[in-house]
């Protein structure tokens, strides 16, 4: 019932008003707000093209959106400090890697750039995530490249970390030990570790996130706490469709002429729906079928 | 040590499961008073879920009476006696209930569903022997 205010209260790691992105004709963010606690581990999810990425983008500073603004730990994302950079760890959906480095001697180059570098921390990574120490970047495959960039993401422990679908090409052990990293990842700063983490692997997320931000063509959908939504979002099945009104979040014609509907029972009036319409709970991965069909 | 049998892609979240799961072990005596729980590190790496969210399971257990945090030890069961038999079955009543309408549904009859339960039941009890 406090959740909201509660979490107000709480710093708030990431801040973002009114974000708006276009390229051309073609809308990318769309008056995009909301922020995150110090603590979260929120999950962005999203169709292709959503918008997942190019938000992520501008959180760090790498993409000027045309309206509104964004901030992490207070700073304004396009004017980032050296004291909010050393925070940051960023993995992109493709690893920017030096091909002609060795693997030792990659770490070692971005190592150097951070005060507050663990030789073994980035060490015990490497083994964590079998890393060939000795090959050449340009001879590992996507799956390593990626693991590399995680460990150079982690390595001088962050407190805000962003991974623009930081597992699609490792197998499930590959997978489960990024996770298992996350979870034990300790800030040097000793602050609570912030992860902002967009993937379309739906099993995976819902073992980490805190909360869920759903993106629809550049649009906030739905955010919340994971708890509160799997209590909260149901689906409704009726034989007419339920009228657009608040706490409606989709509606959608089923195969066989009925109705389904991703209600918010929080903000739906009492009596909106029909006495034989039937209720169910989501898990993740059908929540966002729903939303998105 | 107590095994938990989580389902993260179920609709029930997570720190739900724990609370549900403890809850009943206290009440079936499986858990019983002293008996400590695995650490909320320990929960995480293994079946590999935020540590946020067992944390946040054990406080609701606490707050409900079930366990105590212990200094230096950890999260202690903190009731001796198991339930009565009424008070459990109304806990298994919401599972029976649901799986009544799934029978219902699939048009099986009430002497096939009460045997397919009983065999599972006897199945389900071999495998806790032999773990």
């Amino acid at each position: 019932m406090n959740e909201t205010s509660a979490r107000h209260d709480a710093a708030a790691a990431i801040e973002v008003n009114h974000l708006s992105l276009r390229y051309g004709a073609v809308t990318v963010l769309n008056d995009v707000s909301f922020s995150v606690a110090a603590g979260s581990v929120l999950g962005v999810v999203g169709r292709n093209g959503a918008g997942k990425s190019s938000l992520l983008q501008c959180l760090l500073g790498l993409t000027v959106p045309q309206g509104g603004a964004s901030s992490l730990h207070g700073c304004s994302s396009l004017a980032l400090t050296d004291a909010v950079k050393a925070r940051l760890g960023y993995v992109a959906q493709t690893p920017e890697l030096f091909d002609w480095l060795r693997v030792r001697e990659q770490i070692a180059l971005i190592g150097g750039l951070y005060p507050g570098w663990s030789e073994a921390r980035a060490s015990a990574l490497c083994r964590r995530f079998e890393l060939p120490d000795d090959l050449r970047v340009v001879k590992l495959s996507l799956g390593e490249k990626q693991r590399l960039a995680i460990v150079l993401a982690l390595a001088h422990q962050p407190d805000l970390l962003v991974f623009d679908e930081p597992s699609a090409s490792l197998d499930p052990v590959g997978r489960r030990d990024f996770l298992r990293a996350l979870f034990e990842q300790e800030a040097l700063n000793g602050e609570a570790v912030t992860v902002v983490i967009s993937s379309h692997l739906l099993h995976d997320l819902e073992r980490v996130v805190t909360h869920l931000l759903f993106l629809d063509q550049g649009r906030v959908q739905l955010i919340g706490a994971r708890d509160e939504l799997a209590e909260q979002i149901r689906a409704v099945f009726t034989d007419t469709p339920v009228a657009s009104q608040a706490g409606v979040l989709h509606t959608r014609k089923l195969a066989d002429n009925t109705w389904q509907s991703v209600i918010d029972v929080r903000t739906l009036p009492a009596g909106s729906l029909p006495p034989n319409a039937r209720m169910q709970a989501f898990g993740l991965a059908d929540l966002f079928v729903a939303l998105n069909s | 040590m107590f095994r938990f049998d989580l389902l993260p892609s179920s609709a029930t979240p997570i720190y739900r499961q724990i609370v549900d799961q403890v809850a009943r072990a206290v009440a079936s005596g499986l858990l019983a008073a002293d008996d400590e729980l695995p650490s909320v590190r320990a929960v995480a790496q293994l079946y590999v879920v935020n540590p946020m969210t067992v944390s946040k399971a054990y406080s609701l257990l606490e707050v409900q009476g079930l366990v105590e945090r212990r200094r230096g030890v950890g999260m202690i069961i903190r009731g001796s006696l198991a339930t009565a038999l009424p008070e459990r079955l109304a806990q298994l009543r919401p599972a029976l209930e649901h799986a009544a309408s799934v029978s219902r549904q699939l048009g099986i009859t009430a002497e096939a569903s009460i045997h397919a339960f009983q065999q599972i039941l006897v199945a389900t009890d071999q495998e806790t022997f032999h773990e």
